[in-house]
């Protein structure tokens, strides 16, 4: 955000807005989904790795939440945001077949 | 957001700091004073006794006797004897058999160990509807209140991770203190009660954020056991070490309870917190015995025994599972009741610390925002919110809070709907509170409060005195710790809310338009005497 577009008001808000929608809606769904992944990735027993990522999600929804408000742009955020959910779920499903095929 | 990351972070951490503050402190000051909830009930009913000279094995038969005439067929019986912390007196609860409707229904009695009949005691909400405030609110179905205060408590670690990124020395401030600096001074408090008590701070809060995990991240182990609710309940039970068990169906008597308690004084010597019963009278019946808190664990070893024949089956010591140990470390931190008397002032004062902060924090927000002093600046009316909001609450609250104590010795004895009463006075004094600096000056709003709190609090060994049959010299000539010492702690309280008011009403002269000009941090030297 340069000077110019920080003097206007209206555009300020809808930066604010976008944002608190954002580590509301979209990073709340990220640390769910980003802790899923986490809870197929660790290599422990699986009740064990379900309770550590579980423990984590907090941790990673205040990181989640600190990225959207410290990155510049609202492009880059709506697009990471997006990666990181899509990488995340798909990731998770993705193990989620392996495991119960195996 | 803005152009450096510390600067995004400031303004990360002022708004998420602000926007729910007013609740924070509500929260902080209920669960603080959660640190004292049983002796607060006491406090509450002081028509009771203190349990001398009873053994075990009455308060057991006692205990069993009336059980088995109230909740015959229950799914589960709970007899806490008396003569600890948490229970003073015996204690017993029942829960019914799940129906086709719902959770069964349950009850709670205290009983008098000599004629098992329930206590006659006023009817009150006691300190333990002040401590499930902080995590329940009130006036709210228990899910939403559960799902707003993890919301705040999110907003609070999100601004505690946030401060720490924008402190930069940490160390070198800590040490910082510029009085009558006016912003600088409101700052410097503010730094230096979150860095004195940062390590209480994060753990009480993320400890916070453990208790309403599943509710609130439920994805995680949902997804893990492909959506079924079942797989996973039955995972977390046997990792939690709980006993699972279903009715045969086939009545048998149940076995004596004495001689359990027997067999678990003999593993552990005399400290047992309570005896459940799972399925009285059924030929699966359980009998779970367990000890005393004295570790910092929530779990709690306990002995299991077959209901019908007493035999010995299993014996629980400790959790065997890594993350388990973890979190139930965390939630038995963040409730102390592992905690002794001198442990427990630490909480409690490290819990006012963390009230402080919040407190100093929204000052701080009003008062680097004032209007210049000589300029002709109209406050904006969110600005006014604020500043209001503050008053009604870091002022305001404390008075409710002595109202409701108050309530509690004047409201008549057999009045109907007594507890839902007290808490009602506490409320419509806080309302009260908020509404009044809406009608006189900031400075006016924030000294009449801070006096009233003062009188509120210094009055109250008096009403103790004039209302029950005992004050405070007794109790100390009796040395009796828990009614003096919920006297000496209002006057304590009482003294700084009155040298607070005393210190504003020095410091801050009023304006000529009666309007803020100047809020020395001064006023708080009392707070910051307490940090060193």
């Amino acid at each position: 955000m340069s000077a110019k577009t920080e003097e206007n008001a209206g555009r300020r808000a809808w930066h604010i807005f976008a944002r608190v929608f954002a580590a509301v809606v979209l990073g709340y769904l990220v640390a769910n989904t980003g802790s899923v992944l986490l809870g197929f990735l660790l290599p422990l027993p699986k009740v064990d790795s379900v309770l550590t990522a579980s423990l984590l999600s907090f941790a990673i929804y205040t990181a989640v939440i600190m990225w959207i408000f410290a990155v510049k742009t609202l492009r880059k955020m709506w697009l990471g945001l997006c990666l990181a959910l899509v990488v995340t779920s798909l990731g998770a499903w993705l193990l989620y077949l392996l495991e119960t095929a195996a | 957001m803005k152009d450096t990351f510390r600067q995004s972070m400031t303004w990360l951490h002022t708004w998420a700091g602000l926007v729910f503050c007013w609740i924070l402190y509500f929260m902080f000051i209920t669960g603080t004073l959660g640190y004292f909830d049983t002796e607060i009930d006491r406090w509450m009913q002081p028509e009771l006794r203190t349990v001398e000279n009873i053994t075990l094995a009455q308060s057991i038969d006692t205990a069993r006797a009336r059980l088995e005439s109230e909740a015959p067929g229950a799914e589960r019986w709970l007899i806490s004897p008396p003569g600890n912390r948490e229970t003073p007196q015996l204690n017993i609860f029942w829960q019914q058999p799940r129906t086709e409707a719902g959770a069964g229904e349950r009850g709670e009695q205290m009983l008098d160990v000599h004629s098992g009949e329930p206590l006659a005691a006023r009817e009150t909400a006691g300190g333990q509807t002040l401590y499930r405030m902080h995590y329940l609110l009130h006036y709210l179905p228990r899910d939403v209140g559960y799902r707003i205060v993890g919301v705040i408590t999110l907003l609070m670690f999100v601004g505690l991770i946030t401060g720490i990124v924008i402190h930069k020395n940490i160390f070198k401030d800590f040490f910082t203190f510029r009085p009558g600096r006016r912003k600088r001074s409101w700052l410097d408090i503010h730094n230096l009660l979150s860095v004195a008590t940062l390590p209480f701070q994060l753990m009480i809060t993320y400890s916070g954020l453990v208790f309403v995990i599943t509710l609130w991240m439920p994805l995680v182990g949902f997804s893990s056991y492909g959506f079924d609710a079942g797989k996973l309940r039955a995972a977390l039970t046997e990792i939690a070490g709980q006993v699972q068990v279903e009715p045969a169906g086939t009545p048998a008597p149940l076995g004596s309870l004495t001689a359990m308690a027997d067999t678990a004084v003999e593993h552990w010597g005399d400290s047992i917190r309570s005896i459940e019963v799972k399925w009285p009278g059924d030929a699966n019946a359980r009998v779970i015995i367990r000890k005393s808190p004295q570790s910092i664990s929530r779990f709690r070893e306990q002995l299991v025994f077959d209901g019908v024949s007493g035999e010995l089956l299993e014996a629980k010591t400790a959790e065997t599972n890594a993350p388990q140990a973890v979190a139930n470390s965390l939630i038995g931190l963040h409730e102390g009741l592992f905690a002794g008397p001198l442990l427990r002032w630490l909480y409690f004062v490290s819990g006012l610390l963390g009230a402080g902060m919040v407190a100093t924090g929204a000052i701080y927000w009003v008062v680097k925002r004032r209007p210049k002093p000589g300029r002709e600046a109209v406050a904006s009316a969110g600005h006014r919110l604020v500043e209001c909001l503050n008053v009604g609450t870091i002022a305001g609250l404390p008075v409710a809070i002595a109202a409701y104590f108050w309530a509690n010795r004047l409201l008549p004895v057999d009045m109907a709907g007594r507890a839902d009463w007290e808490i009602h006075v506490l409320f419509m004094v806080w309302l009260a509170a908020l509404i009044h600096p809406r009608l006189r000056s900031l400075r006016t709003a924030w000294i009449e409060q801070l006096w009233l709190g003062a009188a509120a609090f210094t009055l109250l060994p008096l009403v103790n005195a004039a209302t029950t049959d005992g004050h405070l010299l007794q109790s100390l000539a009796a040395g009796d710790w828990l009614f003096a010492g919920f006297d000496l702690t209002a006057l304590a309280t009482g003294l700084l809310l009155g040298i607070a008011a005393w210190q504003l009403g020095r410091h801050w002269q009023p304006g000529p338009k009666s309007e803020p000009v100047v809020l020395p941090a001064a006023t708080l030297a009392t707070r910051r005497d307490i940090t060193r």
